[in-house]
């Protein structure tokens, strides 16, 4: 079961969105991180034949993007779908079961199990027009696995989901990365820190990192310290170091930042945390 | 059905080796089985139940027909079986030996591949009534035997 | 049946591990329906109000020609535009319902299915295409007893405000599929529909003398559609179908 992206680009009249991704994928879960316009959701569809790529491929075990063989195998989750207005969770999903190919019976008992899965069976016969957010997104988890995928493309899953839903689904997930590929994409660190095996990193159209969780944290543990200084110190290490956090303490200012060495004696060394990897890389922080 | 796909397909090469008795024959009557329950038409549009699958094993044995012999025990077959239950079974085994076929096969139906009753009426067109009559009679003789045998 | 006698019976009934499983489920897949099913659910996808309007356009046509309260009109041609005056609105729900997919923002998911959003629109062009087929030639039929204009003349008088309205629709939605662009083709079809009354209250332009103009803009109209047809498939194949660009 593999999934290889070879030197995937996608560029626009005024912007390159995806550069020369390369990337090979086994089963398990990946973690896609990266600021808003990194590329992650243009990555995304082009890994579901949904946006054509400039050039490169994409094929899983030899099966290009393009062909219906692949969509077979595929399940994807959209940042933002739509429904046709007068439809019931119900209808949705056996409308989707249909285009991916599964005779009546069958979509009906997929539909049934998916819809328990996620919680949503008492809805099943609501209209999508009264659902929360919350729900809308579970619906669309759902209607991913319609197909038993073996590649399952989440495009910022999590959004919306309350905190007791966003376990279910961690957990669910980690079941699923098992025996299928996914890879999903989150703002939210806490989610990828804990169910993804893989984080990819991307920033500006490009993978800057690759690893699991401690190889990427690597880059900057013993590097994350914590101090309390005075106002004056404080606006001279914000000009030298990315400060991840800081607050008014009383009279003194608290930072925490990234630094090679102590950037001053009473400074302690923290535990660094994949938190503060994604702010030093996206908030600009670090733009040195 | 992905993940129970492998445990039919267990289940229905468990059943076709109890008929036949060789497991390379097994395994091609097992695939058999699959292929034609999915290429019936009528599948794709009103489903069958699962006992259909096991109708059709059935049949595909029945014509295959081959003199069943229990094959030596082979290293690979318990693989991480506790020694006592491993023991246990190959006592059983010379014991089934003695049970009239039919009663074999409800045991292993109902026992170790776990269908309902419901289901095995279907496979083998016996009456809800005969299945559970043949089944415990079945027991209550493996029972006796076994004690004969002085192994339990 | 105690716990051991179970197990003992299961171990007993054990087969030797079987060598090709692994292989052989990978390569074995479920069923899928078959095209032909997939279009017959299309079909049924299709919203009921084309099929009324359908129905409602072939009734006028069948009151229009056979109704004594018609009988009176002195004017042939009247009975000829009340009717086609409506047929933009059947280009409306039909064109309208060819581009679901993307005012309700079903594109992106649909286009990642087995069966994607080009065999979907292809599916959907096809069968409104027959629908209309059917309702335009059982309206010419029936105008037809009870006009003197002749087949050939009639069709085109009939054709031309359909042909019309579903250029300028087809013209419209594949510039930019949203909500607002449905009102545009509404606009468009309203806008047909009247002219097309105007016209009919000037008998002159039904006469024989005109006929080739009518031709003409039929020409032209159909010309027109297929150009925008094979682009709507274009783009639903180079997938540059009003995605919800997020980024």
């Amino acid at each position: 079961m593999e999934l290889a992206i070879d030197r995937v680009t996608k560029r626009y009249a005024n912007k390159i969105a995806c550069d020369r991704i390369s990337l090979t994928l086994h089963a398990g879960v990946y973690g896609l991180l990266g600021a808003n316009g990194a590329g992650k959701t243009t990555l995304m569809r082009m890994m579901c034949g949904v946006l054509a790529p400039t050039s490169g491929t994409i094929a899983f075990d030899g099966i290009d993007v393009n062909h219906e063989d692949y969509r077979d195998v595929l399940g994807y989750l959209p940042q933002d779908f739509g429904y046709y207005p007068e439809f019931t969770a119900q209808n949705f999903m056996l409308y989707i079961a249909m285009l991916k190919g599964l005779p009546k019976v069958r979509a009906m008992e997929k539909s049934r199990e998916l819809l328990e899965l996620v919680s949503l069976e008492k809805e099943a016969k609501k209209k999508i027009k009264t659902f929360s957010g919350g729900m809308k997104q579970r619906l669309g988890i759902a209607q991913s696995l319609l197909n038993d995928p073996k590649i399952l493309i989440l495009d910022e899953p999590t959004a919306g989901l309350d905190p007791k839903e966003r376990v279910r689904f961690r957990n669910l997930i980690s079941r699923l990365g098992a025996k299928r590929i996914v890879l999903l994409s989150t703002h939210i660190v806490s989610d990828v820190e804990h169910i993804a095996d893989t984080i990819l990193l991307m920033k500006n159209g490009q993978l800057i990192h690759q690893g699991t969780l401690e190889q990427i944290i690597d880059t900057i543990t013993g590097k994350v310290w914590e101090c309390s200084v005075s106002q004056e110190a404080a606006e001279i290490m914000c000009e030298k170091h990315p400060v991840i956090n800081i607050r008014q303490e009383g009279e003194k200012i608290f930072l925490r930042l990234i630094c090679e060495n102590p950037p001053q004696d009473d400074a302690t060394g923290v535990t660094a945390t994949l938190e503060d990897l994604y702010l030093y890389y996206f908030s600009g922080v670090n733009e040195q | 059905m992905s993940a129970d796909l492998q445990e039919h397909y267990d289940k229905i090469y468990r059943y076709c080796y109890f008929k036949v008795g060789n497991a390379t024959l097994a395994e091609d009557l097992t695939q058999e089985t699959f292929l034609k329950y999915f290429s019936q038409n009528s599948y794709i549009e009103h489903g069958k139940k699962l006992a259909y699958l096991y109708v059709i094993a059935r049949n595909l044995c029945i014509d295959t027909f081959q003199k069943k012999q229990f094959e030596e025990l082979k290293e690979d077959v318990a693989t991480v079986e506790p020694f006592e239950r491993v023991e246990l079974g190959i006592a059983i085994r010379q014991v089934l030996k003695k049970l009239p076929e039919q009663e074999q096969e409800l045991l292993l139906l109902r026992f170790v591949n776990g269908l309902a009753v419901g289901e095995i009426t279907a496979i083998t067109g016996l009456s809800r009534f005969a299945v559970y009559r043949k089944t415990s009679s079945a027991l209550s003789t493996l029972k006796r035997l076994m004690k004969e045998d002085d192994f339990s | 049946m105690n716990n051991k006698l179970k197990m003992g019976l299961q171990s007993a009934f054990e087969a030797p591990i079987p060598k090709r499983k692994a292989q052989f489920l990978k390569t074995l897949r479920y069923p899928k329906i078959s095209y032909l099913s997939f279009l017959g659910y299309q079909f049924a996808y299709i919203r009921k109000r084309v099929w009324l309007l359908s129905a409602f356009i072939l009734l006028m046509g069948w009151t229009v020609s056979f109704s004594a309260a018609f009988q009176n009109f002195h004017m042939e041609a009247s009975r000829v535009w009340t009717v086609s005056a409506i047929l933009p609105f059947l280009t409306l729900l039909t064109v309208t319902e060819i581009f679901r997919s993307a005012f309700d923002c079903m594109a992106e998911l649909e286009t990642s299915c087995r069966f994607n959003l080009s065999q979907i629109v292809m599916a959907r062009i096809s069968i409104l295409g027959t629908g209309n087929f059917i309702v335009l030639s059982l309206l010419l039929i029936l105008i037809n007893r009870s006009s003197h204009f002749g087949i050939l003349r009639l069709t085109f008088y009939l054709l031309v405000p359909y042909l019309i309205t579903c250029s300028l629709c087809l013209l419209i939605l594949n510039r930019s599929s949203t909500r607002e662009s449905m009102y545009g083709c509404a606009a468009a079809a309203g806008l047909v529909g009247i002219i097309n009354m105007i016209i009919g209250s000037a008998v002159q332009f039904y006469s024989a003398g005109y006929l080739r103009y009518w031709i003409l803009l039929s020409a032209a109209a159909i010309v027109l559609i297929g150009f925008q047809i094979h682009n709507l498939l274009k783009q639903t194949e180079d997938k540059t179908w009003n995605l919800l660009l997020t980024e």
